[in-house]
């Protein structure tokens, strides 16, 4: 087992990168490695989740998946503070679990870790 | 104890250097003694087991010489099955595939999930490129 943080860089429907992350994830997460994520640069857009149940959008709302973080014990699931705020969405509601991350916490994450993966 | 190292990678052969750098680091890494564990190829990078990619000539096929180096020096050269499938490239278990040979992947590409992925990693150093 493995101290793994996974570091989220992309856009929701940028390529399949954020959907491909989340599936290695998941997949670290199920052979027990204790796998933490971080939501840096565009990846919080991620969080920005449209109402998928109310509009007819047609792309996979993969990002209801983040729910199943707590089920594998996925955490903590970190979310910069600097590119949420240097996005305009300083304010926006995380998911549950979710926490704003300084750039200390997210720096002290990386040394805490034995692997970085970065998608 | 010896290093050994998981290469993970994630671009497509053609559209940029992560192959010839991972091929690099692959040779300087046995080179100097350390083990290879796996290369695995997620994302973009599954574009490398498509059999009939037919490149310029002047063009270095990186997939063929990652492959023929992962043949020589026995290290396993796994790909992401559900991966390779939502791009259309064809996995040596899909039953499609079986009934016509030529749209085998060609070894050594190994078909294999990212949980395979996760198990050879403890103990390894992963590098991504």
């Amino acid at each position: 087992m493995q101290a793994i943080l996974l570091i989220q860089t992309a856009s929701p429907f940028n390529q399949a990168k954020a959907r491909e992350a989340l599936d290695l994830a998941l997949a670290l997460a199920a052979v027990e490695h204790q796998v933490s994520v971080l939501f840096q640069d565009d990846a919080v857009y991620q969080l920005l989740a449209p109402d998928f149940e109310q509009t007819t959008a047609p792309l996979k709302a993969f990002q209801k998946s983040f729910g199943l973080f707590s089920l594998y014990d996925i955490g903590p699931c970190l979310v910069c503070q600097q590119s949420l705020a240097s996005r305009g969405l300083a304010q926006l509601s995380l998911p549950d679990g979710f926490v704003r991350a300084d750039s200390a916490t997210i720096q002290a994450a990386m040394q805490q870790a034995d692997q970085l993966i970065r998608c | 104890m010896t290093t050994r190292f998981s290469l993970l990678l994630q671009q497509s052969p053609f559209a940029g250097q992560s192959f010839a750098s991972a091929l690099q680091f692959a040779r300087a890494a046995l080179a100097q003694g350390y083990l290879l564990e796996q290369i695995f190829l997620y994302e973009d990078a599954v574009l490398a087991v498509q059999p009939g990619i037919d490149l310029p000539a002047d063009e270095p096929d990186l997939a063929a010489q990652l492959a023929s180096f992962c043949q020589q020096q026995q290290i396993p050269l796994l790909y992401c099955v559900t991966a390779a499938e939502k791009r259309g490239v064809f996995s040596d278990i899909n039953a499609d595939a079986k009934a016509d040979k030529s749209a085998n992947a060609t070894p050594p590409f190994i078909a294999a999930g990212l949980a395979e992925f996760a198990m050879r990693l403890t103990g390894t150093k992963v590098v991504q490129f």
